[in-house]
């Protein structure tokens, strides 16, 4: 799960003109940032004609580009095992040599734990503690259908075209969010930061600052 | 003539793809300690799917709901939280 973008200069590092195979959804050739306030809003926006030729990132479906991108760690001699979790590591020494599976265990010289920013493994390996609410932004996303043509019209943009926009918000409290065009569909999400939201109400009608799934 | 309306936050949850496992994947560890919350129920207010709710004495958990963010056990060091396993959980059509 992300907003989000495929940056063209990390990623083609390993997989060169990985654009010309991968499934991606438009290219971006203007960022927004959005700066908001409950009935106003500033827009900053960049849009670059380089951008058509000399590619600069990519909006993408996780769903759909993941699978590609683990295609190519399999050609490459990886082997992908799906439906398995890893719930601990296993160390020997001091030293992290594998993790533990509920279908068995699996060494390895190196360990990488790419379970993101609230990694459990990490946790559980002790190589961090929990974060603390307030250095956590929780963000929600919905995608919204949007017929092509009708996407192109909005942000006017030519057919393969992009818009990746951030907004940074106040009122109440400090939010933030994306916005993305994808081929057919808008990637729309809202954060806000989770000390904030311990304070917010869920009851119905709730104008305080509230879940961000209230908002979206 | 085409007819709108709003969609809940259940209808769109519903949109995802949950593979549900008999036995829920995260749990209060010590329930008497919700008697006397530290967190103000941060579990109910920030989770984003209303897996947490209060019923008479006690949080219930709907685990089925559960889009597997984290968000409760950083907030509530009572909640025993691990990931669903190996197949089970959210799986998201887009992502």
């Amino acid at each position: 799960m992300f907003g989000g973008v495929i940056f063209r200069h990390h990623t083609e590092q390993i997989a060169p003109e990985f654009w010309k195979t991968a499934p991606i959804e438009r290219h971006v050739v203007e960022y927004q940032y959005w700066f908001l306030s409950k009935d106003s809003h500033l827009l900053l926006s960049h849009r670059n004609q380089r951008f058509n030729s000399k590619y600069n990132a990519f909006t993408v479906h996780r769903a759909k580009f993941d699978p590609w991108f683990a295609k190519l760690a399999e050609d490459a001699g990886a082997t992908i095992i799906n439906r398995t979790t890893a719930d601990n590591v296993i160390k020997e020494n001091g030293k992290i040599v594998g993790v533990k599976t509920e279908r068995g265990d699996i060494f390895g010289e190196v360990t990488i734990a790419a379970d993101g920013v609230n990694s459990l493994l990490s946790k559980q390996a002790g190589l961090k503690e929990e974060l603390p609410p307030d250095a956590v932004v929780l963000a929600v996303k919905e995608v919204i259908g949007l017929p092509k043509q009708k996407i192109e019209e909005r942000f006017n943009l030519g057919p393969d075209e992009g818009v990746a926009a951030m907004l940074i918000g106040w009122g109440p409290g400090m939010h933030a969010g994306f916005m993305y065009t994808n081929r057919d569909t808008v990637s729309l999400g809202i954060a806000i930061n989770l000390h904030v939201a311990c304070r917010g109400r869920r009851d119905q009608g709730s104008k305080g600052q509230g879940n961000p799934i209230d908002t979206l | 003539m085409t007819q709108q309306r709003t969609l809940t936050i259940e209808d769109k949850l519903y949109r995802n793809r949950y593979k549900v496992d008999e036995d829920s994947h995260l749990w209060i560890k010590d329930p008497k300690m919700c008697l006397k919350c530290p967190f103000n129920f941060a579990c109910i207010r920030v989770c984003p799917t209303d897996v947490f709710k209060w019923e008479e004495n006690k949080i219930t958990i709907t685990y089925d709901a559960c889009v597997e963010c984290g968000a409760c056990r950083i907030v509530c060091y009572d909640i025993g939280w691990k990931n669903p396993k190996g197949g089970f959980g959210i799986s998201y059509k887009y992502g």
